[in-house]
């Protein structure tokens, strides 16, 4: 009974009840497209530097992250490699021999640190060999060195010049060896470019006498939700070695994403607060503009119990058809911005000058909205508790009066 | 005539009026809420990362910043000293010498980068003194050091221990000395911890045969937002054929680029929190219009042309908003100072992060005054616009349909 007339009331003031339905709607739109905005700021953070450096998981020797020495290297790594292969997770393994050395040329020397990589295993990884700006990635001569501009700068060095390393082999005697520059590459970050110079891994072992070792595996997975579960399949099949996901070996780049999340919570919260405030003032408004109405219903018997939930169920109503509007424009813009991308040069000035991706591409797990639609359904619902029971305070005589 | 009408009409439904200014109001407080918390975690970020170590202003020998030897050091004469000192806008003048060499021990052996610093204006400006995790703090002309908590860890040292430090002193003197671990640090990055060891200023420029040169003088400011001019106004003071001055923002301008890029995301972020809050005060308005269908088809009848009318409501809505801006302005004032001395603190796995890193786990909220006036301007022209609308809707009306309603 009440919840037909609650209905029927819906649908007799149009424009009352689309502005309430539309509040709702945009309310969840922008809740929704917050979260998934935000989450495609995070991702781009996170994202860059996991497919460009970090990995999602690296396993080194016990001992090697706290003192990095060729002695805590991982022997047999074919082995290993091959065993994590085996999960389904995983995209491409990268194994790299880690080892510092004093670069020369015949101006100037400065200290780095050469990565021996298997050329095609680094660049499914990290994707280095997109970042070259000169020549070629490693090949053609024999010991071929890639270094990035800015140590090239510093070095005063150009294609095909030549660049001596010296380090220590596994025994603990100098190795001196002349590499040629056969590419120069150019990552987003400086400190990055001016440390590491790439290697091919057969030169460098030969070099510091190392045969099948590694310092570093580095793995990337498919999904960056899969990263627990691979952790602790990875602990359990190779307890020997020290495994490591991304949040451990880079705390600062986990510091910004944790920090975002929390920032994230606020944001959502300020936007359900206006939403909130937004419904009571319109229910507020469309109850008391229907004062003469409540009046009469009262004055012709209805009580008040059932009045408040006739107001309600109108409101629940309001909800129920403003939900899915929202929810399913969310989900439109959600997918046509997480395909084209959201520039936010738009917003900033000379941004495009500064090298960092400017591109957000918006993305929302699907669980969230379901989240975020029941929080707002609930805040719909409460913010129409104060506009009902004003509405229970109506004197009947008083308010027939009314106009 | 219509002000003094419009003025009238708003106190006479002051239930309608309170309304329609809350919902402005409300709108005011969220989106300086909203901003504040936005510039108070940018402040945040730069404090985090300038004020830990870097400084927000740094002088150094001309070159040094490109080209980090000691060669490239400098005595600071009594001139640059007492500008530094009578500046008022400078909180912390802190004198450093900084170079590598290695640390070792028995027969290990790591690279470490060893601070020279004045270790009461040190602990005044970053809290290095906090970071002692075991044994004690030093003091000025000790021959004593400070150690990263991993270094001491690889090189086998406890505090008490002796430390031997290798490496090239001025103009290629070699550097050589003992000196007693006096206390372990800890910092939140690995890295840090694997290299860093602070030493009393004068020891280390024993320790490099550097005389009184020093690397950099590192400045903190009452008021990060000068970092800028206090710069430019200190390199015009200063020689510069000698010294170069630089803020944080020439010196790590990736944070500058970090920042750019996150307040652009913020802004996208308000520009939504508009368009909800534009829906609810638009959402109150179509209701006082509807509430009013009544009364305004009769003053169409009895003669009021609609556009004196749309003028009418207009001017109310416009006094109405003015109220809840001005409201919500001074409303939010205290609160925002409020959050301000007592932010909001950051729990769970973040709070963890935060700690490990030495910073404190709190969402701050900035105070700067642009914020309460921009975002009142925004609500205002975005008031203003839904007005207008209603203006227009009024043009439209028809008197005998609306006294029907």
């Amino acid at each position: 009974m009440i919840t037909q007339i609650a209905w029927r009331n819906v649908w007799r003031n149009k424009v009352r009840s689309l502005v309430v339905i539309a509040s709702v709607a945009v309310g969840i739109w922008a809740a929704t497209f917050i979260a998934a905005f935000s989450s495609g700021m995070r991702h781009r953070y996170v994202e860059t530097a996991i497919h460009s450096e970090v990995s999602h998981i690296q396993v080194h020797a016990l001992g090697y992250l706290d003192d990095p020495e060729l002695s805590e290297s991982i022997p047999d790594v074919n082995k290993i490699v091959s065993q994590i292969k085996k999960i389904p997770e995983v995209k491409s393994i990268a194994s790299r021999l880690l080892v510092n050395a004093m670069a020369a040329t015949t101006s100037t020397s400065t200290g780095v640190l050469l990565r021996g990589i298997d050329t095609l295993d680094e660049n499914n990884t990290t994707g280095i060999g997109k970042n070259i700006i000169e020549g070629n990635y490693l090949s053609g001569a024999t010991l071929p060195a890639f270094i990035s501009s800015e140590l090239a700068d510093k070095l005063h060095l150009k294609l095909k010049h030549k660049i001596v390393f010296t380090f220590q082999d596994v025994q603990g005697n100098m190795v001196s060896a002349a590499f040629r520059v056969t590419g120069i590459f150019k990552m987003n970050n400086s400190t990055f470019d001016l440390q590491n110079v790439f290697l091919r891994d057969s030169d460098l072992s030969a070099l510091l006498k190392m045969d099948g070792e590694a310092s570093e595996i580095a793995i990337l997975l498919k999904n960056d939700k899969d990263v627990p579960a691979v952790l602790s399949k990875l602990k359990t099949l190779i307890p020997e070695y020290e495994v490591k996901d991304w949040k451990q070996i880079a705390p600062e780049l986990a510091l910004t994403v944790d920090s975002l999340n929390e920032t994230l919570y606020m944001f959502i919260l300020i936007i359900v607060l206006a939403l909130v405030f937004g419904i009571v003032n319109t229910m507020l408004m469309a109850v008391l503009e229907r004062s003469h109405e409540i009046g009469m219903l009262m004055a012709i018997g209805m009580n008040r119990k059932k009045l408040f939930r006739m107001i309600m169920t109108e409101t629940f109503y309001l909800s129920l058809v403003g939900t899915p509007i929202g929810l399913l424009l969310a989900y439109i813009t959600i997918v046509l911005t997480g395909k084209y991308g959201i520039s936010l040069a738009l917003f900033a000035q000379g941004l495009s000058s500064y090298g960092i991706s400017k591109m957000v591409y918006p993305e929302l797990e699907a669980s969230v909205y379901g989240v975020i639609a029941v929080f707002i359904f609930t805040g719909t619902l409460l913010a129409s508790f104060y506009p009902a029971i004003r509405a229970l305070k109506l004197n009947s005589v008083e308010a027939m009066r009314a106009v | 005539m219509y002000l003094l009408l419009a003025w009238r009409n708003i106190w006479r439904n002051r239930r309608r009026t309170i309304i329609t200014a809350a919902s402005v109001f409300f709108a005011v407080l969220l989106a300086v809420l909203m901003r504040s918390l936005q510039y108070g975690a940018y402040d945040n970020m730069i404090r985090n990362a300038v004020g830990m170590y870097l400084g927000y202003v740094q002088v150094h020998h001309q070159g040094y910043w490109n080209d980090k030897s000691l060669n490239n050091t400098f005595t600071p004469d009594s001139n640059l000293l007492r500008t530094l000192e009578s500046d008022q806008r400078i909180s912390t003048v802190v004198p450093r010498l900084e170079s590598f060499a290695l640390a070792s021990s028995g027969n290990q052996t790591k690279t470490a980068l060893v601070i020279g610093t004045d270790p009461l204006k040190e602990s005044s400006f970053t809290q290095l003194n906090k970071r002692v995790t075991s044994g004690a703090y030093f003091s000025a002309g000790e021959n004593a050091v400070l150690i990263g908590d991993e270094l001491a860890k690889n090189l086998k040292l406890k505090v008490n221990d002796t430390l031997v430090l290798l490496g090239q002193g001025y103009h290629g003197y070699t550097a050589a000395g003992k000196y007693a671990i006096k206390g372990l640090i800890h910092f939140g990055t690995p890295d840090l911890n694997r290299e860093l060891v602070f030493i009393p200023l004068q020891t280390a420029q024993q320790f490099y045969s550097v005389g009184n040169r020093l690397t950099s003088i590192t400045l903190n400011l009452f008021k990060p937002k000068e970092a800028e001019s206090v710069a430019t106004s200190l390199s015009q003071k200063l020689d510069k054929n000698n010294l170069e001055v630089m803020d944080w923002k020439q010196m790590i301008p990736q944070l500058e680029q970090l920042i750019a890029l996150d307040s652009s995301g913020g802004l996208v972020i308000i520009s939504i929190l508009y368009l909800v809050i534009a829906f609810g005060v638009f959402g109150t308005i179509l209701m006082m219009l509807a509430e009013r269908q009544h009364e305004m088809g009769i003053l169409t009848a009895i003669g009021m042309k609609p556009y004196k009318m749309g003028w009418m409501i207009f001017s109310e809505l416009v006094l109405m908003v003015l109220l809840g801006v001005l409201a919500g302005i001074i409303a939010s004032i205290p609160l925002v100072i409020y959050f301000k001395y007592h932010p909001i603190r950051i729990t769970g796995q973040a709070a963890e992060a935060y700690e490990r890193f030495g910073l404190e786990p709190i969402f701050p909220f900035s105070t700067s005054p642009d914020i309460f006036i921009s975002q009142g301007i925004v609500v205002l022209i975005i008031c203003v616009m839904l007005s207008l609308h209603a203006w227009y809707k009024i043009l439209r009306i028809d008197a005998v349909e609306s006294m029907r309603v």
